[in-house]
């Protein structure tokens, strides 16, 4: 019964989200064009670190670290930013009233997220390979790297619900509370590979959920071998992501509470 | 009459009680140049070096210029953000059919309330990077920092007409968002702040020159490079940021007049 109820809230979800992102396309084409944009930024500016010879070699550690730092840090954001605009709008009250679920409805944001990525990914490939003048393919499984991709963004949806949890405890948007979002993508193991880490921070991001994926990720696509291994990276991945899994919830069980005895605060303006 | 003094206050007012009352976000707005600098100097190194870097931008001091280009990366991003949304978060919030009923102009109050914010934000970066300027390049950067500040205001102006422009194409095209705020990152993309504006293919090398923000950045070079900066090249960034302004201003606060027109013709939407 409550499965049956639950498949079609989501399936309203969903519907509700592809609708938004057809009725706000320039919205999402802009998205896109704005992942883009950052990701191009990034990527020049780490090549300005290196002579223009070491470009070919360079350009493919930069491009998958970016690639997996988008994934993780769109669906983070989104969901993180979005529930200010769930309890402003109020959003929050409206679910509650006919017990709909809120964590189902801030994780929908990931459509809109993960297609933006994809819109800016492909093109930043296009503008690096310009720049550089090739060798930044695939050079392993193809379907490896999606799997290891979407692995990367089912671990950033939870981690942005646990910071939609924080906003409605502390009343702060998402983002901004996002600071250890942005050291991971550089102590985490996300854009620079764990062994070329100083030891604590490989030790930090062995324990967090983004290096495993992001080491296979890189294993996947161009062949450098993970930290821990391919198996220990998969047994790893899985633990840390069941660990955040688990923290999210007890976040969502402590801000629920909060929200029901006290009432949603408005969150603010960044 | 409201006087363009009550906008300003307001718009002060806001500022300061969103800074006092979330202490929090507070401190993450004082932390985003320090994350700045810290993702582009580890991304960099990890695969490169400083002195690459150094010798690519052309610049003698690179922790002056990489603290300096992150805060006026993170303060234009702030001004676009701010002059642009400001249109959709009334919307959002459903304040936009009474400020447009304010006895001030909407052209005017969206540029006075937007210059206040802006130059509020613009103070706020920099003043976060002075302290980490000064302990580790000495109290002589931390007067260079005046300098770039000085140029972060003047260069604040001609964003704020381009700023203008995108908010409105928001209101007009009835989205939830800046429909045009990927003009943000593209700004900071032409603008060279973490590379030199050469890297850039042809098209976007000439796109760069009509851009205020790399005229700051320059500054920031100067700053980082030079005891006492050449009076004729900072004579030169003035020059042109003024002609920025002028000419970005002129086509900002005519398509705000042809928003409120529209807007008050057909509604909110």
């Amino acid at each position: 019964m409550a499965y049956g109820r639950l498949l079609r809230e989501a399936r309203a979800m969903l519907w509700l989200h592809l609708k938004r992102a057809v009725r706000y396309k320039y919205g999402l084409i802009n998205w896109g064009v704005i992942e883009f944009l950052y990701m191009a930024i990034y990527m020049l500016g780490a090549l300005a670190f290196s002579p223009r010879e070491q470009w070919p070699l360079v350009s493919k550690y930069v491009f998958w670290g970016i690639l997996a730092w988008t994934m993780v840090s769109t669906p983070t954001w989104t969901i993180g930013g979005w529930t200010r605009f769930y309890v402003n709008m109020g959003l929050w009250e409206q679910h509650e009233a006919v017990g709909a679920s809120h964590s189902l409805f801030l994780s929908m944001r990931i459509i809109p997220a993960v297609i933006a990525g994809f819109i800016g990914s492909i093109t930043a490939y296009g503008f690096l390979l310009a720049e550089v003048g090739g060798g930044i393919g695939v050079e392993g499984s193809i379907a490896l790297a999606l799997i290891f991709l979407l692995w990367l963004i089912l671990q950033s949806t939870l981690y942005g619900l646990l910071l939609s949890y924080l906003s409605l405890l502390t009343s702060t948007p998402g983002p901004m509370l996002d600071v250890l979002n942005i050291l991971l993508f550089i102590i985490g193991g996300i854009g620079v590979p764990v062994a070329n880490l100083p030891r604590a921070a490989q030790l930090f991001a062995l324990a967090t959920p983004y290096s495993h994926a992001a080491e296979l990720l890189r294993w996947s696509t161009m062949g450098s071998q993970p930290y821990l291994g391919v198996a220990g990276e998969v047994a790893a991945g899985l633990l840390t992501t069941l660990g955040l899994g688990l923290t999210a919830l007890y976040a969502r069980n402590k801000a629920y509470s909060n929200a029901r005895r006290n009432g949603v605060k408005g969150i603010g303006r960044m | 009459m409201t006087s363009l003094w009550n906008i300003m206050q307001a718009e002060l007012r806001v500022q300061y009680y969103w800074l006092k009352n979330n202490k929090v976000m507070m401190a993450m707005s004082l932390l985003w140049p320090y994350l700045m600098v810290f993702i582009m100097v580890s991304f960099g190194t990890a695969f490169g070096s400083l002195e690459e870097f150094k010798e690519k931008m052309g610049i003698a001091s690179p922790i002056l210029y990489l603290f300096a280009g992150s805060a006026v990366a993170t303060a234009s991003l702030s001004v676009i953000d701010n002059a642009a949304g400001i249109g959709t978060w009334h919307k959002w919030l459903g304040t936009l059919p009474y400020v447009m009923l304010v006895p001030r102009r909407f052209p005017v109050y969206l540029l006075i309330s937007s210059l206040v914010t802006s130059l509020v934000q613009v103070a706020f970066n920099l003043a976060s990077i002075a302290p980490a300027v000064i302990v580790l390049e000495g109290f002589h950067a931390g007067l260079q920092l005046l300098l770039i500040l000085f140029f972060m205001f003047i260069g604040t102006l001609p964003l704020l007409g381009i700023a203008l422009l995108g908010g409105i194409a928001s209101l007009l095209a009835s989205e939830e968002s800046d429909v045009i705020n990927f003009l943000n990152p593209l700004l900071l993309l032409l603008s060279g702040v973490f590379y030199p504006v050469k890297m850039l293919p042809y098209i976007l090398r000439v796109a760069a020159y009509y851009i205020p923000t790399k005229y700051v950045v320059d500054a920031a070079k100067l700053a980082a490079t030079y005891t006492t900066p050449p009076g004729s090249t900072v004579m030169y960034i003035l020059y042109i940021l003024t002609l920025l302004a002028l000419l970005y201003n002129a086509l900002g606060l005519t398509g705000a007049v042809y928003a409120e027109k529209e807007l008050r013709r057909r509604g909110v939407r």
